[in-house]
């Protein structure tokens, strides 16, 4: 696994470097002091796994993951920081308290490595700019306190409002920052669907398909949202349904 | 059960054992049961009437609130009067019964002073009684009450206690220490120990901070060192420092850790925060009795927005006021858009 280390202090990171060192599982790429050179990096490095500071300064932890289209594995590194573990404790890969126990970290990579091994990687990434979004990367948000790390296959519905796109999943609907030209682009038309001008859809949540007016339909998703498809894009729709 | 129907029911229930008692005990009343009767239907009535009035005086003058020695005259005082009113209905109740019965004019009946007597002694002795319950009871309520209570006041106490040492002590500060000197252990022993000396310096301070009202700015200075210390191993060339003190201030007496206070905040909420870092100006110095401090540090002050800055600075004000009352006067402002500067001027104590 190829991980990126992310913290201001120097001395933070070479600790985190000298305690990853036994650990041949984990290969560190490289390191950043901010959260600007680490989206250049990522860019460049496309690490499976970060070890991420929370405070730094400029943008912290959280606005860099925010930032991210497509985001790694990551593990938290801070040294006290309740509000933000609250809000993690929902489903972060893990997080470590600094000073870092050597014992601690060693479950962390254990809990990486099996997770690593349950997942089925379709593909190595090859080109990050020409390629699609895959079904399962994730990408991060934040709606206030809370902070989920979400799979693109858990979403039923993006839908368009104002500069944000509301996303829906499980019973969370917050708010992220993209347009929906941009993720009409880079996500899987195979999986997502342009219902119109406001939604697009994951195919794989349609629940059921009503015949509507002027020709146009109405889609029902598994978590209850109903989206209202045009006529040119209901065709469009019944040519990918029967494929 | 509330209270009052406790209070209800033992005070019926009570007083209807007595009664039923008492006519049992009755010289069976010459053959008169349904004016026995009518006898113990009205001392239940009037006795339930006076206790009530009774516990009614007790509420009213909060007698259940006062100190053992100021209470035993009232409640001796009222148990007699109560006791000899009661003693008299009773005994002409019962005269006016014996009256009726015998079919005899009521002031025909002769009463000896020793009827009286008796029959207000054995009132005064019963109203002794209930008042010993009465008391007994509401004490035993309270106790387990005022201890909850005492518990509570001190759990919480405790946690002001918790948060202000927390917040002298500022976890993200000593555990960013606590790591930065794990990493210099291989890299720069030599400086590793001087950290962990650093430290314990500033911790130290800290928890003695309540023991000493005022300190010699010198000393002062000697935390704000170490304070820069610790800081510029963790944010290395991010970090200058510039100090220009007086030499005559040294021995001018300060509140301990409140310029350590001020330097933190220009460093967590100006410096760290930047990117490329910035510098830390401390400069002091003494006019006419007064100490001026200056602290400037990069960065932009944006107010109250941050409720930890608030509670900093709304700190330092606070224990100005209780030091100097108004005498001493503290700011922060934006002396540049990238230079904040807190002043505070310290009067001779």
């Amino acid at each position: 696994m190829r991980a990126l280390i992310i913290d201001d202090e120097r001395l933070a990171r070479q600790e985190l470097k000298s305690l990853l060192a036994p650990y041949h599982e984990v290969e560190v790429v490289g390191e950043c002091a901010n959260a600007d050179s680490a989206v250049l990096k990522i860019a460049e490095l496309q690490p499976d796994l970060l070890f991420l500071d929370i405070q730094m300064p400029g943008k912290n932890g959280f606005d860099l993951l925010q930032d991210l289209e497509q985001v790694p594995e990551v593990v938290f590194v801070t040294a006290y920081d309740e509000h933000a573990l609250r809000a993690f404790e929902v489903n972060a890969l893990d997080y470590l308290l600094k000073p870092v126990q050597a014992q601690r970290l060693a479950e962390t990579i254990r809990k990486i490595t099996t997770r690593e091994k349950a997942e089925i990687k379709e593909s190595s990434p090859v080109n990050s700019q020409a390629e699609l979004l895959r079904e399962t990367d994730q990408v991060f948000v934040k709606d206030g306190e809370k902070c989920w790390f979400v799979k693109l296959e858990d979403i039923r519905l993006f839908e368009s409002e104002g500069n944000y796109v509301r996303i829906f999943f499980q019973t969370n609907h917050p708010l992220i920052l993209r347009s929906l030209n941009y993720l009409d682009e880079r996500l899987d038309p195979k999986v997502f669907f342009r219902a119109s001008r406001k939604h697009i859809l994951n195919l794989r949540w349609i629940e059921k398909v009503e015949n509507w007016f002027n020709g146009g339909l109405m889609v029902t998703l598994r978590g209850g949202e109903k989206v209202e498809i045009s006529r040119r894009q209901a065709s469009r729709l019944k040519e990918m349904m029967s494929l | 059960m509330n209270r009052k129907a406790l209070y209800w029911l033992c005070n019926i229930g009570g007083w209807m054992l007595y009664v039923l008692a008492y006519g049992l005990f009755l010289p069976v009343y010459r053959g008169q049961s349904s004016q026995v009767l009518w006898l113990l239907f009205t001392i239940f009535f009037f006795v339930l009437f006076f206790s009530h009035l009774y516990r009614y005086l007790i509420v009213k003058f909060r007698w259940l609130q006062m100190n053992v020695v100021p209470l035993i005259p009232r409640l001796a005082v009222s148990t007699v009067v109560i006791s000899s009113i009661f003693g008299f209905l009773t005994v002409y109740v019962q005269v006016f019964l014996a009256a009726l019965n015998t079919a005899q004019d009521t002031g025909a009946i002769a009463i000896g002073q020793d009827v009286f007597v008796r029959t207000i002694l054995g009132y005064i002795l019963i109203f002794v009684l209930w008042t010993v319950i009465y008391f007994a009871v509401y004490y035993f309520l309270n106790y387990k009450n005022a201890e909850i209570e005492n518990l509570k006041w001190q759990a919480s106490m405790t946690e002001i206690e918790l948060n202000k040492l927390k917040s002298q002590l500022n976890p993200h500060f000593v555990f960013n220490c606590m790591n930065s000197i794990r990493a210099l252990v291989d890299e720069n022993p030599g400086k590793a120990k001087e950290a962990v000396t650093q430290l314990s310096n500033i911790l130290r301070n800290t928890l003695m901070m309540g023991r000493n009202k005022l300190v010699p700015l010198s000393e002062e200075l000697k935390v704000v060192e170490d304070y820069l210390g610790l800081e510029s191993i963790r944010l290395e060339e991010r970090l200058q420092v510039k100090m220009d003190i007086a030499p005559d201030c040294l021995t001018f007496e300060v509140p301990p850790l409140m310029i350590q206070t001020l330097v933190e905040n220009g460093i967590k909420h100006g410096i760290a925060r930047l990117t490329q870092g910035g510098l830390l100006q401390i400069k002091a110095s003494l006019t006419s009795g007064l100490l001026h401090v200056e602290i400037r540090n990069s960065g932009h002050y944006k107010g109250n927005t941050e409720s930890e800055t608030g509670f900093g600075i709304a700190n330092t004000l606070q224990r100005l006021t209780l030091l100097y009352g108004d005498r001493a006067t503290f700011r922060i402002a934006n002396e540049s858009p990238e230079t904040v500067v807190t002043k505070l001027n310290l009067p001779v104590s």
